[in-house]
């Protein structure tokens, strides 16, 4: 058994193969001393492989390490995982959320493009956010998708933006119900009422202090200029 | 006459957001955004009710005409229906 630290919180896991230690091995952290313990059961890999049915064991354990430590951090924590690309600028991290495939983690690379090393990404697939009084903090975070972008850090959250593509870059404001029903979905929290509650209080504080836009993006360099314009025009 | 068991509501500024959970979930992943008129039917709908208590309930809670009342009665119930959030079988 290891302890890793995850969003801050030490976790302790159970044996794991060597592909979920090596996958993990940045973030082991620095003492024994742990905040939680996860187990992985026959049962939460069977219930994880319903969702992956090709994804080799070693797979699943990762994914059910972070659908449990997500559930932990919603409901001990004030914090939740979001399916977002994350980008660093400023000192600050915006989140781009969308569903599979809309092109997050390439809008976040023209990022790198446009600004070189004054943009980075904190993570190209899977943020992990917590809440603290009326503000939000953006982790880095080992479960960074298929291109593997991402690294270790903790940034406060400036904004957040669902992406959608389009032909002409714009940015717009959400209603508050349309925020709701986006993030929601892009949380991924389980159907449990007390799950739910949780993540709409979170939520709603979200969406009120730190902001959510829409980003219509046509993948171009402009469309990172069109968000940066926004940003400093809301400053 | 009911709202189906398995939904969450939460107060958002002038708003009331309602969420189905557990097994409703599957069926019902969308967000019901009620206002204020609307939220309190769905509060008297929480437990088997008819029409006419719930509309009794609203007189008593707004200073409203009956016939305004009744036809925002008549426009959430629609809008309930519709969202396949009603339980009409009892």
């Amino acid at each position: 058994m290891s302890v890793y630290t995850f969003a801050d919180v030490h976790v302790r896991l159970p044996s794991l193969s060597p592909f979920a230690m090596h996958f993990f091995q940045e973030y082991r952290a620095d003492s024994d001393h742990f905040d939680e313990e996860l187990t992985i059961t026959q049962e939460d890999l069977a219930a994880e492989a319903i969702l992956a049915p090709l994804a080799p064991r070693e797979v699943l354990e990762i994914t059910v390490v972070l659908r449990k430590f997500a559930n932990r951090l919603l409901m001990r924590y004030d914090g939740f995982m979001l399916h977002a690309a994350t980008v660093v600028y400023g000192g600050k991290a915006y989140a781009f959320a969308a569903p599979s495939g809309t092109g997050k983690t390439t809008h976040c690379r023209l990022w790198l493009d446009v600004l070189g090393d004054d943009a980075r990404i904190l993570n190209g697939d899977k943020l992990l956010l917590r809440k603290q009084g009326d503000r939000f903090f953006a982790y880095g975070n080992p479960w960074n998708g298929k291109e593997g972008y991402g690294e270790r850090g903790c940034y406060p959250l400036g904004g957040v933006f669902l992406l959608h593509r389009a032909t002409e870059n714009t940015v717009s404001p959400t209603t508050s119900s349309e925020a709701l029903a986006a993030l929601l979905s892009a949380s991924a929290v389980s159907k449990s009422g007390a799950d739910r509650l949780q993540i709409l209080a979170l939520l709603d504080c979200l969406i009120q202090h730190v902001g959510v836009r829409n980003v219509y993006a046509n993948m171009t360099h402009d469309a990172v200029y069109t968000v940066l314009r926004e940003l400093e025009d809301s400053l | 006459m009911k709202i189906k068991d398995g939904f969450v509501m939460r107060r958002f500024g002038d708003k009331w957001i309602a969420v189905a959970t557990d097994e409703l979930a599957d069926s019902h992943n969308v967000l019901i955004t009620l206002n204020r008129t609307a939220a309190a039917m769905w509060e008297l709908l929480s437990d088997e009710s008819d029409y006419n208590t719930v509309l009794a309930g609203l007189l008593t809670r707004f200073d409203a005409e009956e016939t305004q009342v009744r036809e925002d009665l008549d426009r959430t119930l629609e809008m309930l229906r519709k969202a396949g959030v009603l339980d009409e079988q009892h």
